[in-house]
């Protein structure tokens, strides 16, 4: 194997080695199986981080429909409280920062801009906050938004719910169905950069076989 | 002679007087929002009635809204001021009553007859509204939006909703709904069981009028 063909080599190796972004559709992020979780930490499942500043369960004194997560601020005012605790590690917006008495459940797509277009929110009132608007709901229930028309949750690089009154010390908000447009940036094994790539390797090979066909021919001569 | 003038006064009254609600099993379904054809201007200042709902405006209302995808209902204040620009007939709070040569605030009110109902789902755009219903109020920032109110109490029982505008309306319908499901509790119907029962009592009262009459004639033979 010659300099060139261990190019070309490489390059499909990388082009396989490496994830690429590539456009998207919708996907509903996956809130199955955070039990196993402490519920003091991020989540990163499909492509987003959702990141409470106190604690998140999977387990509520309300009804959403499986799988759902909740939150509230029992045991936030210490890292390790009997009853729960806050997260370190909290990745959304200052001002929530724990410890605290206004919990918060945010997510983002790691930075990048993204369109929020389902969730399910529940069951007492809330704000659902974004990087662009608030929106407060001032009704106890579960409701079910389809922003995929609304322009104010698109290009948004996070949301975070929290209650819109204070919470009781239990997890009587939490939200389900969320499906989000990543735009483009989601990590995938990136078939059009492979095909790029792929094709990148065999021009780059054909033209090492016609330099070294001119060459014999040359040399022929 | 008598009984046989009861009956049909009875008759008769059923079929004039009867109410025109029916109960039933509640039923859910989307209103049909297709205006009905208008030799004159693509809009109405007159309430219509679609599948058991009244659809009220204090303006008119247009058979398309900014944003939504037919059929959808609109509205605005355009030539709500001058004659036949407006809603003489308004089923709404008085408040919103629009009269001759007044610029009023234009409001789309929405009920079943009076009769309780449940609003479980609408889409509503395409900018800011309040939409108010005789037991809350709730103002929205943005966009289409749709809303799935079918586990949200607030919602369930209501007897009437408005939409209109947050801020000030832009005289052309970028306001307006589709979508819209509801839940009622009582269909109104031509009351066919009340007619039916009606026609029974007429029927057994000419019977024992026609008997009566026949024991009459052979007591006096």
């Amino acid at each position: 194997m010659n300099l060139r063909s261990a190019v070309a080599a490489c390059l499909s190796a990388v082009a396989l080695m490496a994830s690429a972004y590539s456009h998207a559709a919708p996907v509903a992020v996956d809130l199955t199986g955070l039990e196993e979780f402490s519920g003091l930490s991020n989540v990163f499942r499909s492509g987003v981080r959702i990141s409470p500043n106190c604690n998140f369960s999977t387990d509520s004194i309300i009804d959403l429909r499986p799988p759902a997560i909740y939150f509230d601020a029992a045991g936030c005012q210490s890292e390790l409280g009997e009853d729960g605790g806050f997260n370190r590690n909290f990745l959304g917006p200052a001002q929530y920062e724990p410890p605290t008495n206004d919990p918060v459940l945010y997510v983002d797509a790691y930075g990048a801009p993204f369109s929020l277009l389902n969730i399910t929110i529940g069951v007492v009132p809330f704000i659902l906050e974004t990087s662009r608007d608030s929106i407060t709901f001032p009704f106890s229930g579960v409701t079910s938004f389809d922003f995929s028309r609304n322009a104010a949750f698109s290009d948004i690089t996070y949301f975070l719910v929290r209650y819109s009154g204070s919470d009781q010390g239990a997890p009587a908000l939490g939200f389900s169905n969320v499906v989000v447009d990543l735009q483009g940036k989601i990590s995938t094994p990136g078939t059009l950069g492979l095909l790029s790539l792929g094709a990148l390797a065999f021009v780059t090979r054909s033209r090492i076989r016609s330099k070294r066909a001119s060459q014999t021919q040359a040399a022929s001569l | 002679m008598r009984h046989r003038l009861i009956s049909m006064l009875v008759s008769a009254f059923a079929v004039a007087g009867a109410p025109t609600t029916a109960t039933a099993a509640p039923v859910t379904f989307e209103v049909n929002l297709r205006l009905p054809p208008n030799p004159g201007p693509q809009y109405f200042s007159t309430n219509i009635i679609r599948d058991g709902i009244r659809i009220s405006p204090n303006c008119h209302v247009d058979g398309g809204a900014t944003g939504l995808a037919d059929p959808a209902l609109g509205f605005d204040s355009a030539g709500c001021g001058s004659p036949g620009g407006f809603n003489e007939n308004f089923l709404g709070p008085a408040e919103y009553r629009a009269a001759e040569m007044t610029r009023v605030e234009p409001v789309i009110y929405v009920d079943a007859f009076g009769a309780p109902f449940a609003l479980r789902q609408i889409t509503i755009g395409s900018i800011p509204f309040i939409l108010d219903t005789n037991r809350t109020s709730f103002t929205f920032n943005s966009g289409p939006t749709t809303f799935d109110f079918s586990a949200n109490p607030v919602f369930d029982p209501i007897t009437y909703f408005i939409l209109r505008y947050r801020d000030s309306d832009p005289g052309a319908p970028d306001l307006g709904f589709t979508n819209l499901v509801v839940t009622l509790e009582k269909v109104p119907l031509p009351g066919s069981l009340l007619l039916t029962c009606a026609g029974l009592i007429g029927l057994a009262f000419s019977v024992r009028g026609r008997a009566k009459a026949a024991s009459g004639t052979q007591a006096r033979a």
